[in-house]
């Protein structure tokens, strides 16, 4: 890849930085919209949301989680994902903590406060003690180091979450 | 019996006045002027009255000099004490001019009729008498009064003096007062007015220069509470601010001080006690003036003991407001103030070491969790496509932007750990540059050059003069420290925008600057922008990938040499970051 990667002092450099067609929303803007079949639940899948704000690992996951026949849309920000979740029913929505406008777990808060019962799993790198009781406080189904686990294993899972 | 007994009192008094203008002659204030008044007139008044006794012992009559001048001396011992008291408790302005002439015309009187009217003299001559010494009496006994009223609440060593002083004048006053009420007194009163009178002298003594070991002996009730509170003060308290809060309460208490503060070297307040903050900065403005001298005119005119501590970041101040009495009556106190402000000072100097330790602790913890949380980013994505393709989730024609996107994250994870290493080299000093005569703007091109594909968002360009830019620098490092700050302007312009790489010269060096339309920095993060792990900590770049380490690391490298990394910004429009290196002489070889 000589046009991604450049050598400089320390080695290479990042260059490819949204080389690959990663796209919030399959392909839309910031917010997220509806992907795979347009937001309707397949047979086999469950109908999941992904509040994430790298777009890489977003990606990754919806790509995994849709070759298990389910239908994922994304926000990338709290914000959009707050939104979302309120106008739409979803089966089971992945939270991440560190988001670039407030902490996932505000998002969490927000629901419970509005009595919302959305089935949520924190999704993180963060291994914080604070972090993880707080979720568990405010009834998350899950608290899920990402580091530590596969994306086939999270597709597995979501059955069992659900 | 009796005779030396009175003898012994008037050569004790005459002694105590010698001592009090010593006194006075020593310090030269006021205060000590208007004491040594009061007891050098007491004690002349004594020696006079022993020149008398010799000379009727030697059948010589007393001259009429030695007579008028004992009338005159004594109405001036009461007036000297009248004003000592005016000096810590101010006096009306009539009470200052009724006091001296209640004082001085019994005196005239008594004088007149002793010299010039002899005719009238018995009855005239003690109703004369009675009424010098009621108008003594009151100008001595309302001082002695107030002072013995005023030693509640004082440290220890001073309410004993202000009492010893108390004590020893209402003694005088009994004294008088019993003797003009018996001019004919024999025997037992006679011998128990002079012993009265005798005791009166130590008391008196004792009030303006106790004794070492009779301070000692006591302040002993205070002394365990001191040691213990010294030793709190160097051993415990959580930070400096409470430190500082804690010892000014001792060292208002040890001069009996209405309250306090402790200033830092750069005239900041650390802490106050029973002060208002605007008496608190009027302190700090008057501290640390020229004057040797521990107490001086401070605030409101009122006294303030003012003495340095010498913190390893320059000298600091205790300042204490002095109560009414302290500047006499606190001088043993004053020392031991110095004494507990270089505990202090130690004290301070190991807390701050102990907050930045802590401090440093800290950061070590915090920069770990942010490290390994940066890591594990792209761990998480090779990680996870490595167990896609395994388990065949991947189609091959994915496979190609697969490996790109993986070759970037393992390159994003590469440079973090060459950041940390770097700045381990720097801090173990094995840093070693290439330091030679390099074209700046050709160095600036080529990052850009590089960076460009990275901002895919971004309009990057580079700004070269035409002619060689030529400075002095490792020319790997201030690519580093360009891509540093390239990378940085994209990374903080979440918006897009354009990002300028400029390069020119001036008199003292070749600048390269770094001109971006991004979030811009907050005033109240530059200080912390180019230490270690000084990230920027705010919605709009909570998200931002890095360890923050690239600004400490971009200045730290320009400064081994010989140049600089500053910045100029403003929220929401942008920053320019400016890397200035030394000019290279002109003909040298170019790298």
């Amino acid at each position: 890849m000589p046009e991604t990667c450049a050598v400089l002092y320390w080695g290479t450099i990042v260059v490819s930085r949204g080389a690959m067609s990663l796209r919030e929303g399959g392909g839309g803007g910031e917010e997220a919209g509806a992907s795979g079949e347009g937001g309707g639940e397949t047979p086999a899948g469950r109908r999941l949301l992904m509040i994430e704000d790298d777009v890489a690992l977003a990606t990754m996951y919806r790509r995994r989680l849709e070759h298990d026949g389910h239908s994922v849309e994304w926000a990338s920000t709290a914000r959009s994902g707050l939104d979302l979740a309120r106008a739409q029913d979803y089966d089971l929505v992945f939270l991440d903590i560190g988001l670039p406008d407030r902490d996932g777990l505000d998002v969490l808060e927000a629901l419970r406060r509005e009595s919302r019962a959305t089935n949520v799993v924190v999704l993180t790198n963060f291994s914080d003690v604070h972090a993880r009781a707080r979720s568990e406080q405010l009834g998350a189904r899950a608290y899920v180091v990402k580091a530590d686990v596969t994306p086939a294993w999270l597709a597995q899972q979501v059955r069992e979450w659900i | 019996m009796l005779v030396a007994l009175q003898y012994a009192t008037d050569v004790a008094f005459a002694l105590l006045g010698i001592v009090a203008i010593g006194d006075w002659l020593r310090y030269r204030t006021r205060r000590h002027f208007y004491l040594a008044i009061a007891l050098a007139s007491l004690g002349a008044v004594a020696a006079l009255g022993v020149v008398t006794q010799l000379l009727a012992a030697a059948h010589v009559g007393s001259p009429q000099g030695i007579r008028l001048a004992t009338i005159a001396l004594f109405p001036l011992s009461g007036w000297g004490l009248l004003m000592f008291r005016h000096t810590f408790l101010r006096l009306s302005v009539v009470a200052r001019v009724v006091a001296p002439l209640a004082l001085a015309a019994p005196a005239a009187a008594l004088a007149f009729l002793l010299d010039f009217y002899r005719p009238l003299q018995s009855m005239a001559v003690e109703a004369s008498t009675l009424l010098l010494v009621a108008a003594w009496s009151i100008c001595v006994g309302e001082p002695s009064l107030r002072f013995w009223l005023a030693a509640r609440g004082l440290p220890v060593v001073q309410r004993r003096r202000l009492r010893a002083l108390s004590y020893g004048y209402a003694g005088l006053i009994f004294v008088l007062v019993v003797a003009a009420a018996n001019p004919r007194a024999r025997g037992g009163v006679s011998i128990a007015i002079s012993v009265i009178a005798l005791l009166a002298v130590p008391a008196l003594y004792a009030a303006f220069s106790p004794p070492r070991l009779l301070r000692l002996l006591w302040r002993d009730d205070e002394e365990e509470a001191y040691r213990s509170a010294v030793n709190d003060l160097v051993v415990f308290a959580p930070d400096r601010e409470t430190l500082a809060r804690r010892a000014l309460e001792w060292a208002t208490r040890l001069v009996g001080a209405s309250g306090g503060a402790v200033l830092e070297p750069d005239g900041s307040v650390l802490a106050v006690s029973h002060l208002n903050p605007a008496v608190a900065e009027r302190l700090a403005e008057q501290a640390g003036g020229t004057t040797p001298e521990a107490i001086r005119a401070g605030a409101d005119g009122r006294p303030m003991v003012d003495l340095p501590l010498n913190l390893d970041t320059g000298e600091g101040h205790l300042v204490v407001l002095a109560g009414p009495f302290t500047p006499l009556f606190a001088t043993e106190e004053i020392a031991r103030l110095r004494e507990y402000g270089a505990t202090l000072s130690v004290a301070l100097d190991r807390a701050r070491l102990s907050e930045r330790m802590r401090a440093l602790e800290d950061t070590k913890s915090r920069f770990l969790r942010l490290a390994s949380h940066e890591l594990r980013g792209p761990l998480t994505l090779i990680r996870g496509y490595i167990s896609m393709l395994d388990e065949g989730a991947i189609a091959p024609e994915e496979l190609h932007s697969m490996t790109a996107l993986l070759m970037s994250r393992v390159t994003q994870m590469t440079n973090m750990l060459n950041e940390m290493l770097e700045t381990a080299r720097l801090e173990d000093e094995r840093l070693e540059l290439n330091v030679q005569p390099c074209d700046l703007g050709h160095l600036a091109q080529s990052v850009v050059r590089v960076m460009s594909p990275l901002a895919t968002a971004h309009e990057l360009t580079a700004e070269v003069p035409p002619e060689p830019v030529l400075v002095l620098c490792d020319p790997a490092r201030v690519e580093n420290i360009l891509t540093i700050l390239v990378d940085n302007a994209i990374k903080y312009s979440p918006g897009a925008g354009k990002v300028c790489c400029t390069v020119r010269k001036d008199e003292d060096g070749g600048i390269a600057e770094v001109i971006d339309e991004g979030v811009g920095i907050a005033p109240e993060d530059m200080p912390s922008l180019f230490t270690r792990f000084g990230r920027l900590q705010n919605p709009a770049t909570s998200s931002v990938p890095g360890t923050g380490l690239g600004l400490y690391l971009s200045r730290e490298l320009a400064r081994r040499q010989g140049g600089d990394v500053g910045v100029v910004s403003e929220p929401g429009r942008g920053s320019r970051f400016s890397l200035r290196l030394p000019l290279a002489e002109k003909g040298a070889p170019v790298a």
